[in-house]
């Protein structure tokens, strides 16, 4: 036991064992409080677009579209989001455990400020408008086949026989708005006169997303036909459903398009309807 | 000139270590009984064993040391950096018969009896006599937070550095190894 001071030293020098550089160790830590950031930061985004889904919902038509409360929030919660949120929050934790001194602090602790800070961001993010357009983005640029993944609200709306149905604005001319249908159908829209609600940024827009409240009209239609009382953008910014919020300008241009679409749309709906 | 060395702390030898390999020695002159004790007591190595290990710890330590945060107190590091060797070598002791034998000091029993109240209702001297078949029969992370508290004489803050669990947990730790001493006073019938 006496020599192992001197074993030591001689099988450092004889070995060539050098401690490792400075820079190593600082890139390691920089690397693991980087990996924290950007795990926050996606987890704060996540959180963004749940608050976006939840505030933006359709709570208003709840009875209509699920027959009970609890059967609307159980089908409408944002599963896939949440799902993404609990993963970056593990991930954030896995990174800040790797962190010099996260071991003074215990799992809840680190777990709970993962939580906060992501909320914290998430809200930030919601006010600044990040979450509905990172929203309306991925609804736009995913392929069809994944939008009920991320949005139940997609299903619910896919119903045209129980009066809901969603699609992309296919064309619209001075007379008819044309729209394409989760399962790619074209249907030709027709407007109520006494249209509840009409939210104005997106129906005078090519490939916009929208959402129909109404019934199918059968008789005197070459293409699928749907009689709409209601329309909304899909992903339904909450301060735009305020009824007369209609920003004026926008409002003039639908009153043109109603005037111009009125002659043909009125034909059928006295043909067609008993409202 | 080598007495003034030997009077700077753990913290400046590493500084002086990191610039000339020599000062290095200095710190493995400091640590290498208190880290045999700590290894013995914690494990069942044979001699030859911890001889082994502790090259490992000093080579590990030496290639870490610009990795030590000078935040922490040296011996809490190198204490840790030893906790981690010790377990990562647990599969090579624990189906090992050997009985560990505890050199304890007065100071320990007494340490233990007061913290588990049990000075006036003991002998001492039998808790001495027994104190080796009791910290045997506890589980290592129970034994060795005991060690590490009253053999070692660590503070909370310090087990939390070498543990790297947070003070909190450490004291879960304590109270949960002293009932496991009691119960293995118990269940043996140790007459103390």
């Amino acid at each position: 036991m006496k020599n192992l001071s001197q074993k030591i030293i001689e099988k450092i020098k004889q070995e060539g064992v050098e401690p490792t550089p400075k820079w190593e160790f600082v890139l390691k830590n920089s690397f693991f409080w980087g990996a924290f950031v950007l795990a926050v930061i996606i987890g704060g985004l996540t959180f963004s677009i749940i608050l976006h889904t939840l505030l933006n919902n359709d709570w208003d038509l709840y009875m209509q579209l699920s027959g009970g409360l609890t059967k609307f929030i159980i089908v409408t919660l944002p599963y896939f989001w949440l799902v993404f949120l609990g993963l970056f929050t593990i991930i954030a934790y896995i990174n800040v455990k790797n962190t010099k001194k996260a071991y003074k602090y215990n799992l809840q602790m680190i777990i709970g400020g993962v939580i906060l800070i992501s909320f914290l961001l998430g809200i930030t993010f919601y006010n600044l408008g990040v979450a509905a357009s990172l929203d309306r983005n991925l609804i736009q640029k995913l392929p069809p086949r994944y939008h009920s993944m991320v949005d139940a609200n997609i299903n619910l709306w896919q119903r045209p026989e129980e009066g809901f149905l969603s699609g992309s604005v296919e064309s619209l001319d001075e007379y008819v708005l044309k729209l394409k249908d989760q399962n790619g159908d074209i249907w030709e829209i027709i407007l109520s006169e006494d249209i509840l609600e009409i939210v104005p940024d997106f129906i005078l827009e090519d490939s916009s997303k929208i959402k129909i409240r109404g019934k199918i009209i059968d008789d005197n239609c070459l293409d699928k036909c749907f009689y709409a009382d209601m329309v909304r953008p899909f992903d339904n910014p909450r301060d735009m459903l305020k009824k007369g919020v209609i920003e004026k300008d926008i409002l003039e241009k639908m009153n043109l398009h109603m005037q111009k679409a009125r002659p043909m749309m009125q034909g059928r709906i006295l043909r067609d309807l008993v409202l | 000139m080598f007495k003034a060395v030997n009077e700077k702390t753990d913290e400046e030898l590493v500084l002086l270590a990191l610039k000339d390999q020599d000062y290095f020695l200095l710190l493995v002159r400091r640590y290498e009984e208190k880290l045999t004790r700590y290894i013995s007591r914690i494990s069942n190595l044979d001699k030859d064993e911890i001889e082994d290990v502790l090259q490992d710890i000093f080579i590990k330590v030496y290639k870490n040391l610009n990795a030590f945060d000078t935040s922490l107190k040296f011996s809490s590091w190198i204490y840790r950096i030893s906790h981690n060797e010790v377990i990562s070598n647990y599969r090579k002791f624990k189906n090992k018969a050997k009985v560990i034998s505890f050199d304890t000091d007065g100071e320990f029993i007494k340490n233990i009896a007061d913290e588990l109240d049990i000075e006036k209702e003991f002998n001492l001297e039998d808790l001495k006599k027994n104190i080796s078949l009791i910290l045997n029969k506890m589980d290592l992370r129970y034994r060795e937070v005991l060690i590490l508290r009253f053999m070692e004489g660590n503070n909370y803050n310090e087990i939390s550095d070498i543990l790297k669990k947070p003070e909190g947990t450490v004291a879960t730790l304590l109270n949960r190894a002293k009932k496991q001493f009691s119960q293995i006073i118990e269940d043996q019938n140790i007459k103390i």
